[in-house]
């Protein structure tokens, strides 16, 4: 294998990564600044692929006003869940009825749209670096696109009224209280907007992936190693993270064989999970308290 | 206090005995009256009490929350369906296989429970089982992939066989399980769970302790996906499935956790499901499962702090300190 | 005319079982500074919790203003100048000393000149947290996170501040600049309710005084009165 195949493999890895990094960053804020654990996570991502295939792909809704009901959507259904059965502070039940809502979208992703793998069929515009070495248009406008969104959440947090009472609920919430901010509301929004990142990340994995019912299993697998590999609750490590993951993926694939691809990445996972739980980059001290 | 509470429960139950006796009667029965629908229905309903007891004695009593409990029973099924289909071995031999498969993987599922808590052994129970379903699919040659492999048909067994296998192994698992709540280990679980500080001046043993429930638990659902791939004649990668998983949760929650009954009461969901589902035809499949998990959710909504008090007792919180209580008076 | 700016008649308070409060009754004019010395465990910080509605109250009143504000939300309370600075400054941990000060004034804050006022003011009467605004809450010493807690307190335009424990946990000569600002607080206008261990200092600037002992209010004066009483003196002082 020539050294060039060799890049391309690290470049087409490092773009992949960085979706990776956006998926997990929603369920790391989920988990470790809000302390809500969902396991709906990977199937709600699956979902949004499904219903970005069929907005643009069958319904021929023009991108922009699918993208508009995709957001509006995914920010009522965090609303919902939040409201209805995530409003508690026990994670076993938690985990639980989060596990129900998944199945739940499964088959009803199963009833409406049938078990068929789903594919956009895009055809990947190759920018040339060298006459060998390249990238994909859709792949790289992902990449800068995860970032842009991963930046302007950061800033959300830390310039808005809003994100900084969320930041004010998660450390203190009963002072956030008698500072006046309800923080059960802000709860409900934080949330709502975690779904918004499902959503934008689920619009972008559709552009790399095909997607098929248990499309969401896999996604929260990659998405709890990059958390463990970047400390749950770190979202910028996890960017980072998520690059990692993509390079080791990609590596793996072509050096070993897709059928090792995912226990040799899993095993990691449980590997980095007995020996750092707190993250490789992470001090246990400043775990699941930043943002 | 708890484990009080659980004693004194029991010799409520006491006079439940002759229920039971009555129960197994009545489940005697079955093959004579029943038609072979019956007999499938309450086979699927002895292998889910055979489950519920295998992770009541994981969750229940060992407070150790397994949330992938059909890794154990999936890797019973490929013991079994395996070395028949593909070795041509005698069937105590896939039986033995599929126990020691899943000896090997729980002992690696305990280990990570007694160095993790909370999420993450939950995260990496997820992370293990992804990873054998996805194996289950690609090892093609072994596993026979998504379609999976059909026993030869001389192993086929008669319906009521099937059936007798079925009850005794759903009574021995019941036996066991009360035995070992009353034992000085059944004990000696509900002290870790309900004490985690003792489980901290125990040192070491605990690691011991929690490989050794998981061990057994892994053992009792083994001989169900055993027991599994010789009704079904066949194996395929859904074992591994979430959708058992949660099903075996609901049974034992529906019935009551860490209680003998449990999984017992709790079977009767099964019955209803598979039931309806005899009614319906295959397409409606899915919907069998939405009802499952909308059990759960409503169970959920209206008992947000005490589903199940696993939660609590497993003390399922990331180590985080943020969203600890903040607390102004002394 | 004296303006009676919160009263509390016959308060009961229990927790989990405990009788915590017991026919608590207290009252503060407008521009008093009161204070409420007691040991520990004798329900002040409960007393405070059950004003802003993070405890509930079993029985009794809470008037604030002429209205019945017992079992409230306490999130309904800023906007109607009642703030309470909480024991063991409670700043959030994570943020810096700037969004802690303008959490305080979340509840008018699509008023920014008003927000930039206030912040201000604070700054002024405070100028190191100015100098050092950006830094992580955690980071500050006791006593400037204290400064953060008041100025915090202050953001939201209090009418009644109260203070839960100004000195817990905090070198004399810190303490003493604090009741210092306090004092001037109170000159300044707003009505101050302290609740203190460090008895000495706190009669020292109160007007006038409440003593509280295993929840229940036993004793009534003005800050002279009870600096000279031979209970308190015995009890509080040390003498």
């Amino acid at each position: 294998m020539g050294i060039d195949t060799f890049i391309n493999i690290i470049l087409n890895g490092i773009l992949i990564g960085g979706v990776y990094g956006l998926v997990a960053s929603a369920f790391t804020f989920q988990a470790g600044a809000l302390q809500i654990v969902n396991f709906s996570y990977g199937s709600s991502t699956m979902l949004a692929m499904y219903l970005t295939f069929f907005l643009i792909k069958e319904w021929n809704i023009p991108i922009v006003f699918a993208v508009v009901i995709l957001f509006a959507l995914f920010f009522t259904i965090g609303w919902i869940m939040r409201r209805t059965i995530l409003n508690n502070t026990n994670h076993g039940t938690q985990i639980l009825t989060t596990m129900a809502v998944e199945l739940v979208i499964i088959n009803l992703v199963i009833i409406f749209f049938t078990g068929f793998p789903r594919d956009m069929a895009i055809f990947e515009k190759r920018i040339n670096i060298t006459d060998t070495i390249s990238v994909g248009l859709t792949q790289l406008i992902c990449f800068f696109l995860a970032a842009a969104v991963l930046v302007s959440f950061h800033l959300f947090l830390n310039k808005t009224w809003a994100g900084m009472s969320i930041r004010a609920v998660v450390q203190k919430k009963e002072i956030a209280n008698i500072m006046g901010i309800n923080s059960e509301r802000i709860m409900d929004l934080a949330f709502s907007i975690s779904y918004l990142i499902i959503a934008i990340a689920g619009i972008m994995l559709m552009t790399m992936f095909q997607v098929e019912p248990h499309f969401g299993n896999y996604m929260m697998t990659i998405s709890f190693l990059v958390c463990v590999t970047a400390g749950i609750g770190n979202m910028g490590g996890s960017f980072l993270s998520g690059i990692i993951i993509g390079i080791l993926s990609a590596l793996i694939t072509t050096l070993l064989g897709a059928q090792f691809h995912d226990p040799v990445l899993f095993g990691l996972f449980v590997l980095i999970l007995l020996v750092r739980p707190n993250g490789l980059f992470n001090s246990s001290k400043r775990i699941a308290r930043q943002i | 206090m708890r484990s009080d509470n659980l004693l004194r429960r029991e010799r409520l139950l006491h006079p439940l005995t002759a229920v039971s006796l009555a129960l197994v009667i009545l489940a005697a029965f079955v093959p004579i009256f029943g038609d072979r629908l019956m007999m499938n229905i309450a086979i699927m309903a002895m292998i889910y009490i055979i489950l519920g007891h295998s992770w009541n004695l994981l969750t229940g009593l060992a407070g150790m929350f397994s949330i992938t409990h059909a890794l154990f029973f999936g890797l019973g099924v490929y013991g079994m369906s395996i070395s028949v289909a593909k070795f041509h071995l005698p069937i105590i031999a896939g039986l033995l296989v599929g126990l020691l498969i899943n000896i090997v993987m729980s002992a690696i599922v305990g280990m990570i429970g007694s160095k993790l808590s909370g999420l993450y052994f939950v995260m990496a129970q997820v992370g293990l089982s992804q990873t054998i379903y996805t194996l289950s699919i690609q090892l093609f040659p072994l596993t026979g992939g998504v379609t999976g492999l059909s026993m030869p048909r001389e192993y086929l067994m008669d319906k009521s066989t099937l059936y007798w296998i079925a009850l005794i192994l759903a009574i021995l698992t019941t036996l066991a399980f009360a035995f070992i709540r009353k034992s000085r280990m059944g004990t000696m679980f509900v002290a870790l769970k309900e004490n985690p500080d003792l489980s901290l001046s125990l040192g070491s043993n605990v690691g011991k302790w929690r490989i050794m429930a998981t061990v057994m638990s892994a053992s009792m659902a083994s001989l169900a996906g055993s027991f599994y791939a010789l009704f079904m004649m066949s194996n395929n990668p859904e074992v591994f499935s979430m959708v058992i998983s949660l099903k075996i949760i609901i049974v034992v929650i529906v019935g009551g956790i860490g209680s003998v009954w449990g999984p017992i009461v709790g079977s009767s969901l099964v019955v209803m499901d598979e039931l309806i589902r005899g009614i319906m035809p295959t397409t409606m499949a899915p919907f069998s499962v939405i009802i499952y998990a909308l059990v759960l959710i409503i169970m959920a909504i209206r008992h947000p702090e005490g589903l199940i008090s696993i939660g609590r007792s497993i003390g399922l919180k990331l180590e985080g300190k943020s969203m600890k209580k903040v607390s102004i008076s002394k | 005319m004296i303006f009676m700016l919160l009263q509390i008649s016959s308060l009961n308070v229990t927790l989990s079982g405990l009788k915590i409060l017991q026919d608590v009754s207290l009252h503060i004019n407008e521009g008093e500074l009161v204070v409420v010395v007691g040991a520990n465990g004798a329900g002040k910080s409960t007393l405070l919790r059950t004003i802003t509605g993070l405890n509930p109250a079993e029985s009794g009143s809470i008037q604030y203003m002429g209205k019945e504000i017992a079992n409230q939300s306490p999130t309904t309370l800023p906007a109607t100048g009642l703030c309470m600075v909480p024991e063991g400054r409670q700043l959030f941990p994570e943020m810096t000393a700037k969004e802690n000060l303008l959490i305080g004034a979340y509840h008018y804050r699509k008023d920014s000149k008003r927000v930039a006022n206030n912040l201000k003011k604070v700054y002024e009467m405070f100028p190191v947290l100015e100098k050092n605004a950006d830094r992580i809450a955690s980071t500050f010493s006791g006593g400037e996170q204290q400064m953060i807690s008041i100025g915090r307190g202050l953001m939201s335009e209090p009418k009644i501040l109260m203070i839960d424990e100004l000195s817990l946990g905090l070198a004399p000569m810190v303490t003493e600049a604090l009741f210092k600002t306090i004092k001037e607080l109170n000159r300044s206008g707003i009505s101050i309710m302290l609740i203190e261990q460090n008895a000495r200092q706190a009669l020292k600037i109160a007007d006038r005084a409440y003593v509280m002992e295993s929840g229940r209010i036993v004793m009534e004066g003005s800050g002279e009165e009870l600096l000279n009483d031979d209970h308190v003196r015995v009890a509080y002082l040390g003498l």
